[in-house]
């Protein structure tokens, strides 16, 4: 059985608060593209995880990361046609700042990821749910966005499960040229495709059989009350995103004139 | 909705009902009425409608699936009508039996509180229905535990705690004992039990009949309409009409005259039989090596494997597999036999010990060859399927092995034939049923022609005629040569088809042997909570070992037994 995790204190936050936060962090990662603030602001999210026990979890996806950051460096190196000092390859005119806006993008990117593992480790879908409702949003809205988040790793489970029953018939998608590769998916993402479409039918039929969405008003077993955390920790985020935007408009923490 | 407290739980009068865009009705003039507290067991096999009716019951259709109903439906004394499925949710509720897909909340509690919180229950009533519900189920003490991480067996009984909260006075159960393991079963029949003295109203769908069934009421379908209706005494005494219906009969209905009223339980077996003075058969043939001799063709040594972050898994097991023998792994659900099988063809790779296939160990083969030599049918044919046509999804297995176009060919009409799909050849494979998908995803691996067929719960969800038409295959392909591991709960299909047993428990062996030394085995039987089939206790009761009726009565004689 899977290993369970005691609770942290980013756990005991109230789901409203974290929802906030959520929202608060993306304005926050949006405010500079200079590498070496949004290396701060990576590294606050690596202090977040560390405090809500998910720091194994993110480390796990290191091979992404990787990925994320070579394919921003040069993707915005090559595509993104800045004056200035730099470097020629190739007869291109690579910018200085363009990298540098790359690297920041990396990192932008890499915190957002963090900060989706640190939130969805420490917030139950049912949490989530509560949170985007006390926030005003309709709870079938709510409830379908937090579901489709919980479906994921049963998708997961179905695609792996595919690809052990074409794998008992001698299929090995990862053999081959790149197009063999692409075309050796299709054998695991119709079955994939088909079973999710089912299990999703069961379940909207599931969903209305318990009287989902029955009572206007609903109510709920899990009772949430803000603490002293809660407003601490809104409080630094508050605090935390109004210097950022304050240091921005000082002309501070941006390599390149542009989000 | 006012329920009015004289009226019956269910009064059903002249429905009807035909899915859009269907050439049949699935429903055809049904009339019942089931009494308040009442335990009503509804059979049939495929198709016959069963889950149809559930549905009408609960507004399932013509709401969520559309279609033209006639008739009339009472739920409590009310038409049910203009209800919606979610208003019928505090009356009736529906366990359904894919429960693995019905479950979507991340701790057991919230799963069980999410019907009443959607009746808008305060806090307090919240609480103790949730208390209740994993109390009746015996689950208490996993309350905060992700369903995810649940056995099989406990993610059904939350299931089926997640309808329990509702309180609805009507409950129904459809299918919801397929997945189950004998002891799981037993578990769900008592819960069922305990309800409907505690003045439920249970509606239970079932493709088997249980010895000692407590139903009050049985009711047999066919193509969407009702065969037989009475108390399952009446409904079981005709073992050739619940044949015909896709249900298994008890096997000693089976041993009565033509004519004649059946026993039912093996007690009454026994008494029946020995009325008509039963003896051994003077020309009783000798029993028959139960176990192949072939040279050994797959093993196991010391192989251990845990899943990541788990403890389940297997350890230490040794199991060496002799051509042509039919092997079949029992045990409970999470015991490990499918992580076991898994380990013959590579799908797992053991963290401790050694696997062999042919002699030379499972790493020593690239992915087609050992495709080639372990066919492995999962237990639902849909984690396979993708083709448009049913050839072209048979032959899939035999372009990874890279055969000609002309081989290809050959064997695909070879196995569609064995397996009677021969006309279906051009149809969508989602067009076929169940039973029928089934035979074509075992066509597909028959066609890699495997030395080694391994077969994962291939029964489960199958009516009896499709489970026969499915295992005729297996054993024509076991008399071939063809060696078989089975994973089943269903006891009768060990005792009719295996050479050899193994039992598996809390990722051990705990047992190895014939069929025969394993249902002599009283404390072992008592341990893992298997149970002999009807005919077998009835035989050993008599001095002799018989797997199957026709065995029985090769074995013994009594007046009347040319039936």
């Amino acid at each position: 059985m899977e290993e369970r995790q005691s609770p942290s204190p980013l756990h005991h936050l109230h789901p409203s608060t974290k929802v906030l936060c959520l929202l608060l962090f993306l304005v926050w990662a949006m405010v500079f593209n200079h590498p070496l603030y949004l290396l701060a602001i990576t590294a606050l999210v690596v202090i977040i995880n560390l405090i809500g026990g998910s720091f194994r979890r993110a480390l796990s996806f290191w091979k992404f990361y990787l990925v994320i950051a070579c394919a921003a460096v040069l993707l915005w190196s090559l595509f993104l046609d800045e004056p200035g000092p730099g470097y020629n390859i190739l007869g291109r005119h690579i910018a200085t700042s363009a990298i540098l806006y790359g690297i920041g993008m990396g990192l932008r990117l890499i915190s957002l990821i963090l900060f989706a593992v640190v939130f969805s480790s420490t917030t139950p879908v049912e949490a989530f749910t509560y949170g985007l409702r006390r926030l005003g949003l309709p709870y079938r809205v709510g409830f379908s966005l937090s579901l489709a988040f919980r479906l994921v790793p049963s998708v997961y489970q179905t695609a792996k499960m595919v690809e052990s029953a074409q794998q008992a018939r001698g299929h090995n998608p990862r053999k081959g040229g790149p197009l063999r590769r692409i075309f050796g998916f299709v054998p695991l993402m119709i079955p994939t495709i088909l079973y999710t479409l089912r299990s999703a039918n069961n379940l909207s039929l599931a969903l209305e059989c318990k009287g989902f969405g029955l009572k206007r008003k609903r109510t709920s077993l899990a009772r949430y009350r803000i603490g002293w955390g809660d407003i601490l920790t809104l409080a630094l985020f508050i605090v935390g995103l109004s210097a950022s935007i304050w240091l921005r408009l000082k002309e501070y923490g941006a390599v390149i004139d542009r989000l | 909705m006012k329920p009015s407290p004289q009226s019956p739980a269910v009064k059903v009068s002249g429905l009807s009902f035909t899915y859009q865009d269907a050439h049949t009705p699935a429903l055809n003039d049904i009339n019942i009425q089931i009494p308040r507290g009442s335990y009503t067991l509804l059979l049939g096999g495929s198709s016959s409608g069963k889950t149809t009716l559930l549905w009408s019951l609960a507004r399932v259709v013509p709401e969520f699936h559309p279609g033209e109903i006639a008739g009339k439906i009472e739920i409590l004394g009310e038409h049910n009508t203009s209800r919606s499925p979610q208003e019928m949710a505090p009356y009736l509720g529906l366990i359904m039996q894919d429960f693995a897909s019905q479950l979507f909340s991340s701790e057991v509690a919230t799963e069980v509180a999410f019907l009443p919180e959607n009746l808008g229950l305060p806090y307090e009533e919240l609480a103790r229905r949730v208390a209740e519900a994993l109390q009746m189920v015996g689950l208490s003490h996993l309350v905060g535990r992700d369903p995810q991480t649940l056995s099989g067996g406990e993610r059904q009984r939350l299931a089926i705690a997640s309808v329990l909260s509702g309180e609805a006075p009507i409950l129904v159960f459809d299918e919801a004992k397929s997945d189950l393991d004998p002891a799981g079963r037993r578990q769900i029949d008592e819960l069922c039990g305990r309800l409907c003295r505690g003045g439920n109203t249970i509606i239970s769908a079932e493709v088997e009949v249980e010895e000692g069934a407590e139903a009050d009421l049985a009711i047999l379908l066919s193509e969407g309409r009702i065969v037989a209706k009475g108390s399952p005494k009446e409904v079981f005494a005709n073992p050739d009409e619940l044949i015909r219906c896709g249900i298994r009969p008890l096997d000693v209905t089976l041993l009565a005259d033509e004519g004649g009223v059946p026993p039912q339980t093996v007690e009454e077996a026994l008494q029946y039989l020995k009325e008509r003075d039963i003896h051994p058969h003077p020309k009783a043939p000798a029993p028959k090596s139960a176990k192949p001799e072939g040279e050994e063709i797959a093993s196991l040594e010391g192989v251990s494997f845990t899943y990541p972050r788990s403890d389940a898994g297997i350890s230490d097991i040794d199991l060496s597999v002799r051509r042509g023998e039919f092997i079949a792994l029992v045990g409970a659900n999470g015991s490990g036999k499918t992580t076991l099988v898994k380990q013959l063809n590579r799908l797992l790779t053991p963290q401790q010990g050694n696997v062999y296939v042919g002699g030379r160990p499972t790493s020593e083969y690239d992915d087609a060859e050992l495709a080639s030599m372990v066919g492995y049918l999962f237990q639902d044919p849909d984690h396979q399927i993708f083709h448009e046509r049913v050839k072209e999804e048979v032959g899939f297995g035999l372009r990874n092995l890279k055969l000609s176009e002309e081989e290809t060919t050959s064997r695909t009409r070879e196995v569609l034939e064995l397996m009677e799909l021969s006309e279906l050849g051009e149809e969508d494979p989602y067009s076929l049923n169940k039973g029928q998908r089934q035979r074509l995803a075992l066509a597909s691996v028959l066609a890699m022609h495997p030395q080694l067929l391994i077969l994962d719960e291939p029964t489960t969800g199958l009516d009896y005629l499709e489970v026969r038409r499915l295992m005729s295959a297996v054993e024509e392909m076991n008399r071939r040569g063809i060696t078989v591991i089975a994973i089943t709960h269903a006891m009768w299909l060990v005792a009719r088809y295996a050479h050899r047993v193994a039992v598996i428990s809390g990722g051990n062996k705990a047992f190895d042997g014939t069929p025969e030394e394993l249902f002599a085995d009283e404390e072992l039987l008592s341990s893992q909570m298997l149970s002999r089939p009807q005919i077998v206790e009835l035989s050993l009761r008599l001095g002799r070992y018989c797997p199957t009726v026709e065995e029985f009565r090769r074995t013994f004689t009594w007046k009347g037994a040319e039936r």
